[in-house]
């Protein structure tokens, strides 16, 4: 069932999650409309992976509501999580298949029948440059073969919504290009991307959106444009990401580095 | 110095892992559980080590020296076959150290070092000291070259199962090797097939010729490593100290060549060999004859159960440590009936043999059956992100087990029948019965373990691991008490001549017991969602 283009993709309200008396996301509302590439941002231990996995199901929420394509989403939502991709923090790969195997055995996880995960598998692993050793188990795939063939993995239901948690890392540039083409041929074909990742040139040049998140709480939120208005040029210098970023959650830390004793 | 330093940072490790382990119910009961196993082997042994001690010192009172190699070989023996049941730590572990300036050398050291707290090496130090303590009380002046022998025997001992165990490893770790020492095995079962009626119909020659053997052996024994030890301390004892140095110098050469066998399989590690079956471009290279052998054990339809239970047999068949605890049972029914199906003896456990064969069938399934979510690693969350309910899994990995089981039972059922001839018809329909309510409870247990008290399993590995211990002792408990209840229902009416009276019993007892695992299968959803986290903490970040 398709959402209404005006229920948003994403929407959590009050989103909080807590560790004993730790509080790694507190009180985080957002919302990410259908077709929109959302880039969610933070500095490490922000609770960027931590929202995805209450997002996703991965993780339960100690407190508020999430709706995705317009319906209340938790753990046991087994029809919505038909429709979703996810690429999760530590990937989510069965390490004693092959990358063939591997795929396969999650198409059909997610209902595919036999024929189609096999074809999309084929595509897949050319797509990806995996097709290359077939015998070989995902454990010995590299990092960054082991992160295609998450992505693989991710998109290969054909979802409406992914959720990619630092899906860039360990990418070589010539997969990284080939990347952001299928996602940006996703986004065209309407679905909607949640992502994460430290490198914010690839968020700047990706995404129309951003929220960023510090400490738990959510400290900005909106486009990219209306994001750089908060911040002030210096000497007609071009207003990046990184500069709002820096901006935002750590403009003092940045110019300030502290010395080490062993090192100076 | 620096090597001190790093033994002594590998040692704060443990102690803050252990430390932390304390913060969960399962680390905490895991401890535990290894606490009670520990004290059970121990208590063991060291009743083992007070007769070796006895026997050792009748042996010196009664200068019966050329004996002293019966008392060293079950010391060796229980020193190298332990490690193999009880799962040492192994390598596991020390690896990661290898990122750090650590030398080949300081490598090795850890080794050893961290392999002299694990239980084969404390039991079978008990032994020796037994030996030595039986020795000393008799005759006090072989205190120090007894000392000095028996403890050159048991470092020996200690090098030689750290090689068998890295050996053994590497062997299960790849596909090649373990279809060699599956086959080997399969000849061994054949070999002690035939042993047993050969020996048979020889029984009166083995008889009469057993001093003969007897001498033969102690003969044959002598260069070997007991032999060698107990010939230096005869010769010790016998006041001839020159003598003496030259077999000490033949345990000190075979604990030489065990500790170079050793270095070699380590120094593979240490140079970042990986133990991975696709390891290696020579898999890579042969020509390719399909893309993947993913559909030779296709099912008819493509359901999720079907992809499950397909994905289990990859990873058994890629799973040394796996087939090698599925062998293990048929060897043992296999070893019981060599030992016991012989003449009379066929009579009296007749009715023994298939229920007995039937519980040891379940013995080789444990770690599957009661961590089946163990092996998935960071895979673990897949199942998590998937329209796929965990009731699913679970049914498809219970339909897998069930399946493996099954098979494990016929070739058990038709060892017997082939040992023992074919089983009494009653017999043969308790048993039945019993499996009917043994099996989905045995799932059904499993599954709530696996839900519970799972934790991360290498699959390339034989070494135990965090988490294994609270786990394989419920295990162990629920599986003897589904025995019980099984002896329970059947012996009462064997004694009185009426076995027959226990299939409607065992039969009521299936329909609970099937019951039981069909509902919870469907309740296990909620909960496996509940503990995700937990889950995912213990199996996904464990591996």
């Amino acid at each position: 069932m398709l959402a209404p283009m005006d229920t948003p993709a994403i929407a959590c309200r009050n989103l909080t999650r807590r560790f004993g008396d730790f509080i790694a996301v507190d009180d985080v509302s957002l919302a990410v409309t259908p077709g929109q590439f959302f880039g969610f941002l933070g500095p490490n231990g922000a609770g960027k992976s931590t929202t995805i996995k209450m997002l996703t199901g991965l993780l339960e929420a100690s407190g508020g509501e999430i709706e995705i394509l317009g319906q209340r989403f938790n753990a046991g939502s087994y029809e919505l999580k038909r429709q979703i991709g996810v690429v999760p923090e530590n990937m989510a790969l069965l390490e004693r298949l092959t990358a063939a195997e591997y795929l396969r055995f999650v198409g059909r996880m997610y209902g595919l029948d036999r024929e189609t995960t096999a074809s999309r598998s084929e595509e897949l692993l050319g797509f990806m440059g995996l097709a290359s050793e077939p015998k070989k188990l995902v454990a010995d795939f590299s990092h960054g073969m082991q992160k295609k063939l998450a992505l693989a993995a991710a998109v290969i239901h054909g979802p409406k919504l992914l959720f990619l948690d630092e899906p860039f890392e360990g990418l070589d540039a010539v997969a990284a290009t080939t990347l952001k083409g299928m996602l940006q041929g996703m986004i065209h074909r309407g679905a909607t991307i949640f992502l994460t990742s430290h490198v914010l040139e690839i968020v700047e040049r990706l995404c129309s959106h951003v929220a960023i998140i510090d400490k738990g709480r959510l400290v900005a939120n909106g486009s990219l444009e209306e994001l750089r208005e908060g911040v002030t040029s210096t000497g007609g210098e071009k207003i990046t990401l990184e500069k709002i970023f820096l901006n935002i959650v750590g403009a003092s830390q940045a110019e300030t580095v502290p010395e080490l004793s062993w090192l100076s | 110095m620096a090597f001190l330093r790093q033994v002594a940072a590998v040692a704060q490790v443990r102690r803050s892992m252990l430390i932390h382990s304390f913060r969960t119910r399962q680390g905490r009961f895991d401890f535990g559980a290894r606490i009670l196993t520990g004290t059970f082997f121990f208590v063991l042994w060291l009743l083992a080590s007070f007769g070796e001690g006895f026997f050792a010192a009748q042996l010196a009172r009664s200068g019966k020296w050329q004996l002293l190699p019966l008392l060293l070989w079950p010391v060796m023996a229980v020193w190298q076959l332990m490690p193999v049941f009880l799962s040492p730590k192994g390598s596991q572990g020390f690896s990661i150290f290898l990122r750090f300036p650590v030398s080949f050398s300081s490598y090795f050291g850890l080794h050893l070092v961290f392999g002299f707290f694990e239980l084969s090496t404390l039991l079978g130090g008990c032994m020796l000291t037994g030996i030595w303590t039986g020795l000393v009380v008799v005759r006090p002046g072989l205190a120090l070259p007894a000392a000095v022998v028996l403890a050159l025997f048991g470092f020996m001992n200690f090098v030689l199962s750290r090689a068998i165990f890295a050996w053994l490893e590497r062997w299960l770790a790849q596909r090649r090797t373990r279809e060699v020492l599956g086959t080997l095995t399969l000849f061994c079962f054949l070999a002690v097939q035939f042993l047993n009626p050969v020996l048979r119909n020889s029984s009166s020659w083995i008889q009469s010729a057993a001093p003969r053997m007897e001498r033969w052996f102690l003969l044959l024994q002598k260069p070997l490593p007991p032999g060698l030890a107990a010939s230096a301390v005869q010769l010790a004892a016998q006041g001839k100290w020159t003598a003496a140095i030259a077999p000490a110098v033949g345990v000190a050469a075979f604990l030489l060549v065990f500790a170079l066998l050793l270095a070699l399989r380590l120094r593979g590690e240490y140079r970042g060999e990986t133990t991975a079956e696709s390891a290696g471009g020579r898999a890579a290279l042969r020509p390719r004859r399909t893309p993947t052998r993913f559909s030779t054990v296709s099912m008819r339809n493509s359901t999720p159960l079907a992809a499950i239970f397909e994905k289990e047999w990859l990873y058994l068949r890629r799973s040394g440590v796996l087939l090698y605890s599925l062998a293990a049972p048929p060897f043992l029914v296999l070893f019981f009936l060599s030992s016991h199906a012989t003449g009379a003896q066929v009579a009296t456990y007749r009715g023994f043999a298939l229920p007995m064969g039937a519980a040891y069938a379940f013995l080789g399934l444990t770690r599957m059956i009661y961590n089946s979510l163990g092996g998935e690693g960071a895979g673990l969350r897949l199942y998590f992100l998937s329209p796929t309910p965990m009731r699913t899994v679970l049914l498809g990995k219970n339909l897998f087990q069930a399946a493996l089981f099954l098979a494990e039972m016929a070739l058990i059922a038709a060892m017997i029948c082939f040992r023992m001839g074919r089983p009494d018809p009653v017999v043969a329909a308790v048993t039945f019965c019993w499996l009917l309510f043994a099996l989905p409870l045995q799932l059904a247990m499993g599954n709530i373990l696996s839900v519970t008290m799972g934790y991360g399993m290498n699959l390339t590995r034989l070494s135990s691991e965090r988490g294994a211990g609270g786990n394989g002792l419920l295990g162990i408990l629920i599986q003897l008490v589904i025995v019980g209840l099984g002896a329970l229902a059947y012996l009462p009416f064997l004694f009185r001549g009426d076995p027959a009276y226990a299939v409607p019993i065992l039969l009521g007892l299936a329909c609970m017991s099937t019951w039981f695992w069909w509902s919870g299968l469907r309740r296990l959803d909620r909960v496996a969602l509940s503990r995700r986290e937990q889950l995912i903490e213990s199996v996904a970040r464990a591996a």
